[in-house]
């Protein structure tokens, strides 16, 4: 008997099955809907980037006008909102979006992607708080309930049709009385488990790359290979992991339902409650600095800052022109002596957020070691960094966005400082944010841990499956 | 009766033996009580510092020094939201909302720091909370404790026997149910008592009564209704590696795929704007009302005029009150009315969102039990949107009051160089949160109330209905 014959009764075994072919019927049209639901996503995310750099471009202009017209005699509206200001022109009024263009493979993993920002408008007055002051308008329910993408089927659903397809695989054989006729023809039973259990991987596996495939065909995602080819290797190894778990539970030669149930309690324990428990148990071991604390700092950072200058008359006086009407004619340095109070403010809000994000990052580098409890967490933890919608991705972007601002600040604040004017001349020189999207190499190190202990608990589990089964006789 | 209770103790006695079973149990039950006391531990903790914290703030607010209103607009004013008593036991989409709002003038500011932003992706995997124990992980205890009730005896051949003594269908199933239900109570009640024991010994905000009742009442139906159906597809499945299947899968797709299949829907038929689409039509909203620094403006412009002409003088510096203080006055109106506004449409996509939701509860009654166990712990939507609203509306009032402040205690000449003095500030209002009434979002939520109804109801038919067949399910199968 070859193995080509095992797979040919297989097929038609499993074709014959009328609840089996429901149950790949409906994972079929999960993973379509699944796919249809990432793509739909992604799209809004590239029309909303599409808008906000058509802003930052209608932006600069609209000000390029204003300066030209001011330039032919003509006045600016206010005083206040004069554009040759560099406070005016490196401030809201001319503030650049910067931009996270969606990850390559947002389609099939939605990630992080719809809770983090993925866009922030800098100007000279940006600063730390601006970070955490992001305007949500996302619905919270649909935020907690996340949402329904491949990522979503790969990890939750598709042990499950493995075990479906799997759990009974040797135990049947046994059960129906065929496993002694088998076993007297010239193969052994690692060999026909291994057949069956390669079919229906195959089959499961090729359905689910299928999808893939065809999403990334759909947004464009072969642009970045490494990423594809994460994306697939971990879906590949997280399949065949369940397929050999699946083996070993079916070698220890148990009744198909004893197999059923555990591999089911398997599930559960490894997808649903580990990561639960391991999410409720990190904020007790290792509970994150407290928001509020910060919020509270960051607040009483600003007023020191501001209450240092006797009155902060400059920067009252920037915020309310209105209020200027009359009062005060000229009042050389003001742009400067508002400048030292902002400035004052940024370096403190720097402090008390820097001592912040580092306990932070502490706490989180102590709650990620938990993954390696469970293959789902690392399976999700590879597969949404390979579709670059990781913490990892976002916090890149961040961390460009604030160097950014600090150019940005480079580029005005010393025309604050001078008390000078710019006209039109300058505008194509204002810097631009331009994302380094971090290299494929650098996806491939970050997973480089997590999906070669994926490997690990793979070989280990198929090791055991494999001597397991050298042990089964027809006569069992 | 007596034989219903002489079947379920035959249906206890069954489960006793199996060793598995109870070893499941008792791992339930020790999450259970994990999971109230992590949930506990971690909501006391943020309750006392949000608490502390507002305390800071609102000591700052008062101990002001002598001020200009309007440096005081700009001062603002921070307030955090305040967690629902039984956050613990169900935190809702509190992780998912803001926790802090700042309040200040001309702007109305949505709340940040949501944890749920803070924290990494393994937070998608959701949190082992109380609710999600007794949401998630309880049925799939009824499912093993109650999967061969009907047909096990069918494969053991004492089914007949038992029709023979004389127990009808339906005392059989009456009892099974009894039975299993006892499994899911044992399970439930150390979850139940340490709550219970939380909130008799704690401190501070008490829930009351009625929630913690509604709770109960909540949880009660969903498992009740799980009991029932595990019987009610065991009396109607030949065997009980078929009646496993079943119901496993019909968890899973209840429990598991429901949920976000429901949240996928509901964003495809009422898609939101993105947070710069909303931004963009806030700003074209509030450019169509006037800027109140041009003073060109027509709006204000209108304004002047109409104050001119009431106290028949010349020129705003000619008024009796101060100019400057009622141009801020109106522009605040003005604004916060089309932020106002703006943010009811975002809401009415939102709550469109939930009620799609709340629909498909009747689909998958863990969506309706989940939306009562927000509503009953007060941790739902509305929850976040009252406090919302009410600091707007605080904010709205302190920021018109100080307004008023400077219209009339600040002179228009000279204006800048006034000052208000300390004790002014301390007679401001202080924010209170006034969550949603229980009566209120229970009242709002009948497609979840009904359909938490059919999850009992159906089953119960089923086996109503199905009770003259149980002797005959599977009977044609060669026995072994």
């Amino acid at each position: 008997m070859t193995a080509r014959t095992v797979l040919r009764n297989e097929w038609r075994l499993l074709m014959a099955d009328r609840a089996l072919r429901i149950v790949l019927g409906l994972f079929a049209v999960l993973l379509v809907y699944a796919l249809a639901n990432g793509v739909v996503w992604m799209r809004f995310q590239e029309r909303t980037v599409e808008t906000v750099q058509t802003g930052n471009v209608e932006r600069v202009l609209a000000l390029a006008d204003e300066l030209a017209a001011i330039e032919n005699g003509a006045q600016p509206a206010s005083r206040f909102s004069d554009p040759r200001a560099p406070n005016v022109l490196g401030g809201a009024r001319g503030s650049h979006t910067a931009v996270l263009e969606p990850g390559p493979l947002t389609a099939l993993a939605v990630g992080q992607s719809d809770l983090l920002p993925y866009y922030y408008d800098v100007n000279i007055y940006t600063n730390e708080s601006s970070f955490h002051q992001n305007g949500e308008v996302e619905n919270p329910l649909n935020l907690m309930v996340g949402r329904f993408d491949l990522a979503f089927v790969v990890i939750y659903l598709l042990p499950l049709l493995v075990l479906a397809l799997s759990f009974n695989v040797l135990s049947e054989e046994r059960e129906q009385g065929t496993l002694a006729l088998t076993l007297s023809q010239p193969v052994s039973a690692r060999r026909v488990v291994a057949a069956k259990l390669a079919f229906r991987a195959l089959l499961v596996v090729g359905m689910v790359l299928a999808a893939s495939l065809l999403g990334i065909l759909v947004t464009g995602g072969f642009g970045s290979p490494g990423r594809v080819l994460l994306w697939c290797a971990t879906v590949v190894t997280y399949a065949l992991f369940w397929f050999v778990l699946a083996a070993w539970v079916n070698s220890l030669r148990r009744s198909s339902a004893w197999n059923a149930t555990v591999l089911v309690g398997a599930w559960l324990v490894l997808v649903v409650v580990l990561p639960a428990a391991i999410n409720i148990a990190s904020g007790l071991l290792h509970p994150l600095p407290s928001r509020v604390q910060m919020v509270t700092a960051q607040r009483e950072a600003s007023n020191d800052a501001v209450n240092q200058r006797s009155e902060l008359l400059a920067r009252y006086l920037e915020d309310h022109p209105e209020m200027v009407e009359g009062v005060v004619a000229e009042e050389p340095g003001l742009g400067a002596l508002a400048w030292a109070a902002t400035d004052a403010v940024n370096s403190r809000l720097e402090e008390v957020t820097g001592e912040h994000d580092a306990r932070r990052a502490e706490q989180i580098a102590l709650v990620r070691r938990y993954r390696f409890l469970s293959p789902a967490l690392l399976a999700q933890e590879v597969l949404i960094d390979a579709a670059g919608t990781g913490d990892a991705r976002f916090a890149g972007f961040q961390a460009q966005v604030r160097a950014f601002a600090e150019r940005w600040r480079e580029f005005f604040v010393p025309a604050i400082l001078a008390g000078e004017q710019m006209d039109a001349s300058v505008l194509p020189n204002v810097p631009e944010f331009h994302l380094t999207d971090e290299e494929g190499a650098e996806v491939a190190r970050r997973a480089g841990v997590p999906l070669t202990v994926l490997g690990g608990l793979l070989v280990l589990v198929g090791a055991g499956a494999g001597v397991g089964l050298g042990r089964v006789r027809g006569a069992d | 009766m007596s034989n219903i209770l002489l079947i379920a103790r035959r249906q206890v006695g069954a489960m006793r033996e199996d060793r598995y079973l109870v070893f499941l149990l008792g791992l339930v039950a020790a999450l259970g009580i994990v999971s109230v006391l992590a949930a506990r531990h971690h909501a006391a903790s943020e309750t006392e510092q949000r608490a502390r914290y507002q305390a800071v703030v609102d000591r700052q607010w008062a101990q002001q020094p002598e001020r200009h209103p309007h440096r005081v607009i700009h001062y603002g004013f921070l307030v955090f939201r305040e967690e629902a008593p039984l956050a613990f036991f169900d935190p809702g989409v509190g992780a998912f909302a803001g926790t802090s709002l700042f309040l200040e003038g001309h702007r109305q500011n949505s709340a940040s720091f949501g944890d749920a932003r803070h924290a990494t992706a393994m937070l998608s995997f959701g949190r082992l909370t109380p609710a999600a124990v007794l949401g998630l992980l309880l049925p799939l205890l009824i499912v093993a404790a109650g999967f061969a009730s009907v047909t096990g005896e069918r494969e053991k051949g004492t089914l007949p026997l038992i029709l023979a003594q004389g127990a009808t269908p339906a005392q059989i199933m009456a009892g099974k149910a009894l039975g299993v239900g006892a499994a899911a109570v044992v399970a439930a009640l150390p979850i139940a008592l340490v709550t219970a024991a939380f909130v008799a010994a704690g401190g501070g905000d008490q829930p009351s009564i009625a929630r913690m009742l509604a709770l109960a009442a909540t949880y009660a139906a969903y498992l009740s209704g799980w009991v029932l159906l595990t019987v009610l597809v065991s009396s109607r499945s030949a065997s009980s590696r078929a009646a496993l299947a079943r119901l496993v899968a019909i968890w899973v797709v209840l429990c598991v795929a429901a949920p976000r299949l429901g949240g996928s829907l509901a964003n495809a038929l009422h898609p939101m704007p993105s947070r710069a689409q909303f931004t963009a039509q806030v700003e074209e909203a509030q450019r169509q009302v006037g800027d109140s620094h041009n003073p060109d403006d027509p709006f204000f412009s209108a304004l002047r005029d109409e104050y001119l002409a009431r106290y028949q003088v010349a020129s705003v510096e000619e008024l009796p009150v101060n100019w400057a203080g009622v141009v801020s006055r109106e522009g605040e109106a003005a604004t916060s009315r089309i932020i106002e506004q703006q943010h009811q449409q975002l809401l009415a996509v939102h709550r469109r969102q939930d009620r799609v939701m709340a629909w498909l509860g009747l689909l998958s009654p863990h969506l309706a039990a989940r939306d009562l166990s927000m509503a009953a712990a007060g941790t739902g939507p509305e929850a976040v949107e009252a406090f919302r609203s009410q600091a707007e509306a605080h904010r709205y009032a302190i920021i018109q009051r100080l307004n008023d402040l400077h219209t009339h205690e600040i002179n228009y000449e000279n204006d800048r160089a006034q000052r208000l003095a300390r004790q002014h500030w301390t007679e401001f209002p202080v924010f209170r949160q006034d969550p949603p009434s229980l009566r209120g979002v229970l009242a709002d939520r009948p497609v979840s109330l009904a359909a938490l109804g059919l999850w009992i109801a159906l089953p119960l038919a089923g086996l109503g209905l199905g009770r003259k067949r149980l002797p005959r399910v599977g009977a044609d199968r060669p026995s072994r």
